[in-house]
């Protein structure tokens, strides 16, 4: 199969880092140029990667190489409008972060467009290429653990706004700057925007949908200093009576690096997903990520869980290059998607109201 | 006198390791072994011995002279005393240390979940125990909460506590049934300074203390009580419990009425919570305003720390 042309836009994304190593290691990708959202992001990039250009103007990149076919939007949530109309009308498939949008006309805006453009828009929801989910699903189709009772679930992790500002600017992380509630000086756009895995997974592995939810945030925030929620706890019911608990809060501390490297986590463990499933014959728990190894050495002399290799991103990559040759959609896309941020939508909603919603 | 209160008073503690099968097999022990060695325990430290006491783990009738201790949670049709017998379980004392003596600082999240086995206790029972756990180690009261629940077997929980903290309580009897070994469990407090948990970090399930691996079986022990070595640690708790309530009531009847009331009180508000959890549950709606004052006594009834202490003093 051809190597697709790639190019990453903004470079402010917490995956980014990521990106790097795939795109370069990726024998179906040929990675021709990138844009970075500033001069300091423009800097790290050419520390870490060397023979990939390195734009400052996202025209510019795109004149420049006309021979693009696909870009990673590895940008802050309120980028992401902007820069799929800038894709769709050169014709260019996107990998967009997690989050398109929580502006649900904005959504909708963005599936007219891509179907019009008649392009592949595949969102970068890692989890369907874990090992482990794969596991699971197979499991609890097979009938192992029987009808299901409850889907509970955590994605905890640190905060990441102090190497990635925006995500914990609300204007930029939710869109808008909307208070959680009457009289919390904290608004919309923390540790939910960052954690949609967890309410994928739960569509996908039950086929069914949100009926209900009720979300809580803590009175106050583990960090004091940022504006946005960072403790949250989701309860509530999917159509088919499965009842279901979410974690998605950004509840280990960190060192607050501008650059995320060694030394970044505070508590040992910086990073969670954990899968439990009640049934009527049993009960099936995962951790989603691992095994890991332990050290208390350099640079802080803690107790570090240190994670071993993640390789969402091979089938992830994978599934996005057939769909751009084989002209289809992949199974994470922005239809498919939809549901899901609206149901973190309700969740807000339920914060702010302080009563459950129905979907 | 059992063969183990008999060690007991010998100050033989762990001398009883063979008389463990001696012991009554059911999930507790017989109210006969439960009482002598809690008379045991009471005589060894000069601990006036309350003789109209009587202490069962099972099910119960009592004569109007005599006061029957029992464990709290459980659904018992005489007048009992409910006693809150899993506080005396070192890690819930030393998760309640941790934050009485501020070693972790001002919690803002709590995630408390157990399962247990279908053929062992109740949904209620399990939830009555979460909520006594939250609201005693936190000493904080649930204000409100959202619950959804699946056929009476599992439940799962959003509540906020007067501190203001978050908490998940996921509850629920969804083991198989002779599922043998512990309740799996997990109790965790996230603060802004610090995280508390009684669970190692990267893991999902209990650690156990002994591993035997044999050719067809796997058999684990966790003994954390010397001095009673050979019952069931729940027996132990029970024990212990009431133990601590002989010490502070002191052989005084006043001291007596005022110390049952309490526990009794608690016994209700801990009901209450439960009741109001299923309703909650099946009229999908939030229950607020949980915290009246006169429902959220005896968060503190017994000092666990100060028992520990005078535990490992004698």
């Amino acid at each position: 199969m051809k190597p697709v042309k790639i190019a990453m836009m903004s470079l402010t994304h917490g995956h980014t880092r990521k990106y790097y190593q795939t795109l370069t290691d990726s024998p179906k990708l040929d990675w021709v140029a990138a844009c970075a959202e500033n001069d300091q992001v423009k800097e790290i990039f050419d520390r870490s990667v060397s023979g990939v250009p390195c734009y400052r103007s996202e025209e510019e990149m795109f004149d420049r190489h006309p021979e693009i076919e696909a870009v990673v939007l590895a940008s802050g949530n309120s980028e992401h409008m902007r820069q799929v109309r800038l894709c769709t009308e050169r014709g260019i498939h996107i990998l967009s972060m997690k989050i398109p949008t929580f502006d649900m006309a904005e959504y909708d805006e963005m599936i007219r467009l891509v179907d019009e453009a008649q392009t592949v828009f595949q969102i970068e929801l890692e989890m369907h290429y874990n090992p482990v989910i794969h596991r699971m699903k197979s499991l609890l189709q097979a009938g192992e653990v029987g009808r299901l009772y409850a889907f509970n679930a955590t994605n905890i992790t640190l905060s990441p706004v102090w190497a990635f500002p925006w995500q914990g600017v609300p204007e930029l992380s939710y869109g808008k700057r909307v208070s959680l509630r009457e009289g919390d000086p904290r608004f919309r756009g923390g540790a939910l925007c960052d954690h949609p895995h967890i309410f994928d997974m739960i569509r996908w592995m039950t086929g069914s949908d949100f009926e209900q939810v009720y979300a809580k945030v803590s009175s106050r925030n583990i960090r004091s200093e940022i504006p946005v929620e960072d403790v949250l706890l989701v309860n509530g019911r999917m159509k088919d009576g499965t009842s279901f608990l979410l974690d998605p809060s950004w509840s280990r501390l960190e060192e607050r690096l501008t650059v995320p490297g060694p030394g970044w986590e505070v508590f040992p463990k910086r990073m969670e997903v954990n899968i439990a499933l009640h049934g009527e014959k049993g009960v099936l728990m995962a951790d989603c990520f691992g095994p890991n190894v332990y050290h208390n050495g350099v640079p802080n002399d803690r107790y570090t869980v240190q994670y071993t290799y993640f390789d969402e991103w091979i089938g992830l990559i994978d599934e996005f290059v057939n769909c751009i040759r084989r002209h289809e959609q992949p199974k994470i896309n922005l239809k498919w998607h939809r549901r899901t941020i609206e149901a973190m939508n309700a969740c807000y909603d339920s914060v702010r109201d302080g009563c459950p919603i129905h979907l | 006198m059992s063969t183990l209160a008999t060690l007991l008073m010998q100050n033989e503690p762990g001398a009883v390791v063979p008389e463990r099968h001696a012991l009554c097999e059911s999930e507790w022990p017989c109210e006969r072994e439960l009482t002598d060695v809690f008379r045991a325990l009471c005589e060894k430290y000069s601990v006036a011995i309350p003789q109209h006491w009587r202490l069962t783990g099972g099910s119960c009738s009592c004569g109007s002279d005599e006061i029957l201790l029992v464990p709290a949670g459980g659904a018992y049709r005489c007048d009992v005393v409910p006693l809150l017998y899993w506080r005396q379980e070192r890690r819930f004392m030393e998760l309640q240390k941790l934050v009485s003596t501020r070693t972790i600082e001002d919690v803002v999240m709590c995630r408390f979940s157990c399962t247990g086995s279908r053929s062992g206790e109740s949904l209620s029972q399990i939830m009555f125990r979460e909520y006594d756990l939250l609201e005693w180690i936190t000493n904080s009261a649930i204000t409100d909460l959202y619950a959804t629940m699946y056929d009476g077997v599992f439940a799962n929980v959003v509540a906020t506590i007067t501190s203001g903290a978050v908490c998940s309580i996921e509850v629920g009897s969804t083991l198989p049934r002779g599922h043998k070994s512990e309740n799996l469990d997990r109790h965790e407090l996230i603060a802004r300074r610090g995280v508390a948990s009684d669970r190692v970090v990267d893991t999902q399930i209990p650690q156990q203390s002994i591993y035997l691996y044999k050719e067809s079986s796997r058999e684990t022990w966790t003994d954390c009580d010397a001095e009673l070595f050979g019952l069931p640690m729940n027996a132990i708790y029970l024990i212990r419990a009431a133990f601590e309530l002989a010490k502070r009531v002191n052989n005084d009847r006043s001291l007596e009425k005022m110390e049952i009331a309490k526990l009794r009180n608690r016994a209700r508000r801990l009901d209450q919570l439960v009741t109001v959890t299923c309703t909650a549950a099946r009229n999908g709606e939030r229950a607020a305003n949980l915290d009246r004052k006169e429902d959220c006594e005896l968060f503190a009834n017994t000092n666990p720390c100060k028992g520990q202490q005078e535990r490992s003093n004698v």
